[in-house]
This record gives C-alpha cells, sequence and structure tokens, in this order.
C-alpha cells in the first residue's frame, strides 16, 4: 500500500512541476525517437531484403566483362546442367528502364510459361501473349496504368512500344514489387534488343543447400569470366550495407546522445534548492532515506518509460506510416529502392530492450543517485543547506 | 546525568559541530546536558546564532550529535541505524517549523498527509485521519485549497495539522511565532497549550517573549553560545 502511495506521490510531485518535466520529455522522447528510427529503419530494410531473397535463386550466374556486369551465353546452360547436384538452370532476362516521362527506375523483368517468378498478384493475370505486362504498384501510380490500360515504354531502338496492362501485383513487401514492369521473356529479348543466345544471367537451383557454395565454386572454375553469386552472399552483402550506413548515422547521433546524456546528469545531479529542500522536509516528517530514493526512482522512471514509449511510438510512426522522410534517404541510398515503398512493420525485441535499457536506466540512474546524496544526510542539514 | 521515570528526553554532554576541521568550523551546541519530563512544555530561548535551532534539531532526532548522548524513551538514538531513527522520529515527534516548509504545489490535506505517504495505512484511513485534524485546526473547509492560497497564520495551522497527524508524544517547534502577529501568535499558544492538555510535551526554540513568557511553560532554558546559561 505504501508503495503505491508513494508511487502516487512521485505522479503528482511530476504535476507540479509540469514545464519542467513536459520539456525533458520531449527532449528525451525525440532522442530515442531518432535512435528508434535508425534501427527500425535499418532491420525493417534488412527484413524486407530477406524477404525478396526468400524465393531468390540458390546461385546467379553473372558474366564479367572488364569488370561490369554483361550478358552471358546460354549455351552454357548444358554444362553447368551437368555439375552434380544441380536442378534447374534457367536463362533470366531483364533490365533497368528508365522512364523519362516520370524520371523513375522501372525494373522490366521477362518471365517463361514455367513462371520462374512466384509473385502475387493483386488482381488480374500475369503476361502470357506477346504485348502484356503486370505492373507494380509504383509503376501503376506513377503511369496511372490499370488493368486494360495501355502502358508506352521505350525500347532501346528508340521506339515506343505499347502494351496492354493484364495484372497489377500486389505482395507483403511492396519492395518487391513495386518498380516492376513483367513481360514475357520474348518481349523483353525484343525491347531491349538482346542478341541471340544471350541472357541477363542465369539462375540454378541446387538440390542440397549444403553445396551451393560448392556448386558456385565449380561454376568459376568451369567458367571464370563469370561470377556466381549466391543467395547467402546477397543476404550477407545487404546486410553489411544496411549496417553500415545505419552504423554510420548512429555514430553521428551518438554523440547527440552524449549530449542529452551529459545535459540528464548535469540536471539530475545539480538538485535544485527546491528539491532538496522538499526532500528534507520529507525526512523531517518522518519519510527514510530509502522512501525518498523510492519517490526519485519512480519519478525517474515516470518520465524515461514515458519518453522511451513516445519515442518509439513516434520512431514507428516515422519509419513504418510515413516512411522515414528524416532518414531515408541516408539509410536507403539511392539503389533500386527508388520510386517509393512502404516497409513491412516488424520489430526487432532484443534491440527495443537494448535501447530501452541504455536510455532508461541511465537516466533513473542519475536522478536517483543524485538525490540519495540529499536523502543520506541528517534532515536538518537539507533544510538548511 | 540520569533520567528519572517520567524522564522523556535526555541528553548528556551533546556537542553539535557544523563544518568541522574546517576554517569555518562552528561549535553550534557545546556539551549540553539537559532533561525533558512527560509532558512538559520546554522552552529553549536565546539570541539568534545561541543554539536552540541546532539543539532543538538533536532532540528531535533530525540530527546527529558530533559526540554525546540523547536518550528518547530509554534509547540512545545517537547510535541507531538511519532506518529506526526515522521510525523514532515519525512515531515520536510532530514538528512545526520557522518557514512552515510546506510544500506550495500540494493542497492542504495532501501537505498533512504527506507524514502517512510511507506509512502502512490505506488510503481511505489516511484520508480520514487528515480530514479529522484538519477540523480540529478549523481548516476542515479549505482541505482542497492550495497552500500557496493560504494566509500566514493558516499555512501555520497546515503545518501544525501535519505534525499532529502521526499522533505525536512530542511537539517540536523551531520559532513557531517568527513570522505571525500577535493575535495569531496568541491563536498558536491556545493550541500549544491544548495539545499539553492532552499530555502531549512541547519543546519550543523561540526569542520571542509572548511564549516564553506564557503560562503554560514548564521550563525556561536560556542559551548562549551552544550552551545552556540558566534554567527557570
Amino acid at each position: 500500500m505504501q508503495r503505491f502511495k508513494i508511487l502516487e506521490y512521485a505522479l503528482s510531485s511530476l504535476g507540479r512541476r509540469k514545464g519542467k518535466h513536459l520539456s525533458i520529455i520531449a527532449v528525451y522522447a525525440f532522442t530515442i525517437s531518432v535512435l528508434a528510427s535508425i534501427l527500425l529503419l535499418s532491420h525493417a530494410l534488412r527484413e524486407e531484403a530477406s524477404a525478396i531473397l526468400a524465393d531468390a535463386p540458390h546461385v546467379v550466374v553473372q558474366r564479367i566483362s572488364a569488370g561490369r556486369h554483361d550478358l552471358i551465353s546460354t549455351d552454357i546452360i548444358d554444362p553447368v546442367r551437368q555439375i552434380p547436384g544441380v536442378g534447374e538452370v534457367r536463362p533470366r532476362y531483364w533490365g533497368y528502364y528508365f522512364d523519362g516521362i516520370t524520371g523513375a527506375n522501372y525494373t522490366v523483368l521477362g518471365i517463361d510459361d514455367r513462371r520462374t517468378v512466384e509473385l502475387e498478384l493483386l488482381e488480374g493475370a500475369l503476361p502470357e501473349a506477346p504485348g502484356e505486362c503486370a505492373v507494380g504498384g509504383g509503376v501503376s501510380e506513377l503511369r496511372e496504368a490499370g488493368i486494360g490500360d495501355e502502358l508506352v515504354l521505350v525500347d532501346s531502338r528508340g521506339v515506343g512500344v505499347i502494351f496492354e496492362v493484364v495484372g497489377a501485383f500486389r505482395s507483403e513487401s511492396n519492395l518487391l514489387t513495386n518498380d516492376l514492369v513483367v513481360m514475357s521473356n520474348a518481349d523483353v529479348i525484343e525491347f531491349f534488343d538482346l542478341p541471340q543466345n544471350r541472357a541477363t544471367d542465369l539462375s540454378v537451383e541446387v538440390f542440397n543447400p549444403k553445396e551451393v557454395q560448392t556448386v558456385a565454386a565449380k561454376i568459376k572454375v568451369l567458367y571464370p569470366d563469370t561470377r556466381p553469386i549466391t543467395r547467402s552472399e546477397i543476404i550477407r552483402t545487404y546486410d553489411a550495407v544496411f549496417h553500415w550506413r545505419s552504423g554510420m548515422v548512429l555514430m553521428v547521433f551518438f554523440s547527440a546522445l552524449i549530449a542529452f546524456c551529459i545535459l540528464a546528469w548535469d540536471k539530475a545531479t545539480g538538485i535544485s534548492a527546491e528539491e532538496r529542500r522538499e526532500i528534507g522536509i520529507l525526512k523531517a516528517i518522518g519519510w527514510s532515506t530509502s522512501d525518498v530514493l523510492e519517490l526519485k526512482f519512480w519519478e525517474g522512471a515516470a518520465i524515461s518509460v514515458t519518453s522511451f514509449l513516445l519515442g518509439l511510438i513516434a520512431a514507428f510512426v516515422h519509419v513504418f506510416l510515413l516512411d522515414a522522410p528524416a532518414l531515408a534517404a541516408v539509410v536507403k541510398g539511392w539503389s533500386v529502392l527508388f520510386p517509393q515503398f512502404r516497409l513491412t512493420p516488424s520489430l526487432n525485441l532484443y534491440q527495443i530492450f537494448v535501447m530501452g535499457f541504455l536510455t532508461v536506466v541511465p537516466y533513473v540512474a542519475s536522478t536517483v543517485i543524485p538525490s540519495w546524496t540529499a536523502a543520506i544526510t541528517d534532515p536538518e542539514e537539507v533544510m538548511r543547506a | 546525568m540520569t533520567a528519572t521515570a517520567s524522564t522523556l528526553i535526555a541528553t548528556e554532554g551533546v556537542t553539535k559541530v557544523y563544518n568541522s576541521r574546517r576554517p569555518d568550523e562552528t561549535v553550534a551546541v557545546a556539551g549540553v546536558s539537559m532533561e525533558v519530563g512527560q509532558g512538559e512544555v520546554v522552552v529553549l530561548k536565546g539570541p539568534s546564532g545561541s543554539g536552540k535551532t541546532s539543539l532543538l534539531s538533536l532532540v528531535g532526532c533530525m540530527a546527529r550529535p558530533t559526540s554525546g548522548r540523547i536518550v528518547v524513551d530509554g534509547r540512545d538514538v545517537a547510535k541507531l541505524a538511519e532506518s529506526v531513527l526515522t521510525e523514532v522520529r515519525r512515531q515520536t515527534f510532530g514538528f512545526i517549523f520557522q518557514q512552515f516548509n510546506l510544500i506550495p504545489g500540494l493542497s492542504v490535506i495532501e501537505n498533512v498527509s504527506l507524514p502517512l505517504v510511507p506509512v502502512t495505512i490505506g488510503l481511505a484511513d489516511m484520508r480520514h485521519r487528515a480530514e479529522g485534524v484538519l477540523r480540529r485546526l478549523e481548516l476542515g473547509a479549505k482541505a482542497r485549497r492550495k497552500v500557496r492560497q493560504l494566509s500566514g497564520g493558516e499555512q501555520q495551522r497546515v503545518a501544525i495539522a501535519r505534525a499532529l497527524i502521526n499522533e505525536p508524544e512530542v511537539v517540536v517547534a523551531d520559532e513557531p511565532t517568527a513570522h505571525l502577529d500577535r493575535a495569531l501568535s496568541e491563536e498558536l499558544l491556545v493550541i500549544l497549550a491544548e495539545l499539553n492538555r492532552e499530555g502531549r510535551t512541547v519543546i519550543v526554540a523561540t526569542h520571542d517573549p509572548l511564549v516564553y513568557e506564557h503560562p503554560f511553560v514548564t521550563r525556561v532554558l536560556a542559551m548562549r553560545d551552544g550552551r545552556i546559561e540558566t534554567a527557570s
């Protein structure tokens, strides 16, 4: 019961200095929201990358010419298929398309009748006949092209080609399909004017996931001008890139966090004469040192937990509802994520726990410790000070 | 000195030194020995800086002596652990301070209830006791007001109500009339006299003749330079 009464008194005590405590909560919550935004955003991007790559081929084989990605010969499909443990080997036809009308980059992707690409459709169907296409949400929005509409794209010869939109994608992850224009392989070959027996790259299926690295190494030995990329390598690359970017921002932000901690410490250690006097009064009328410390603990906990939760909610809204306008450019970079997309909300409880621990505990400590020095002295001395 | 059966508080050679071994070292109380009996009204009088407030703090368990013994109800409180000393202070003493020492942002009833917050007593009981003591001091109608909205005399009565809520054996008052006019001072003395009639011991530090010449006072101890000069 007395614990509840001390908590009640702590809350009313905070209410008595509204202006001061609201400004601390505002600064504290802002600090938390920036920190949480970076962590949530980089975590969500890594989750997106994993979602995209979950259905990716075990190995993608690209040809490298003069250090650049070049078209690969489809003549090597059969020899690669002969490598023990290798299942299907398929050519993939795709390329980036810059749309001068909207200033956006699309990914033009070919599919064959075996549906090498498994994508969930919002409505309509995947293209089957020549001149048909399906588009992602971003493309559909930018070009105002829904099912039944026409989409005009300029091919590599500079000629406008009309495609009929027969499907529009939806997906758990917008990132997966947002900038896609899907058409038949034949149409992609025609559109990009790809030479005979050439594909953008090859997808290789490996029966035993443990043999993926071995198969990739064998392909490299057989065809030294190729670059076999395994799925796990891509995941690691995404992971490293987002870690690196978020790490950069965190380093910059860290100095702001330290500044806040110094401010909090200064505020707390410089316990005001009014607070000191109040501690003295409480002790004089029968509060023990532990009662005073409990009071200060609840005050610190109420401020820090409130700020933490507000900061976390603000970060969630910033990242998942507003698409992180303040940080996206830094953490996402310029890459293929253009145009806009919405991240799938996901939380890493471990990260949240660590963030909570590293922000709430120091603040509570910086509130309680200085009060302890006032609380252990005789009440008479505290009131004389 | 040996305490008699009715002795409630006794000090033996009590000394209090502030800022010890520093250039500004001050001996506030210098080897004071005294006794306060059950139900007595004892006044510590003297000029500013004579050590009466420091001695009052020592006998009220608000400070520990630099040396000497302080016995309250048979226990040497100078040697008690902080938590036990707090318990003695809470159960035995009710304090009325010169500056009232109320918490300005709180209401009258919240200020009066404060000593009961860390005590095992239900919220309803706590409110009930606070309302009772406020009614007694004719403050029942102002229980929900903020203390800063009250007059000086009313604030003094709130401070008295807070001192009484734990039903203490001893009421300790430090310069209780310092900020009151004559009428309010007399009103305060009436309250103190009434508390004494109920059997409570009252110890007052003051240099106000209105207090130490009042008929309800049992003994007056005159202090100078940290020592008791005369007793009457």
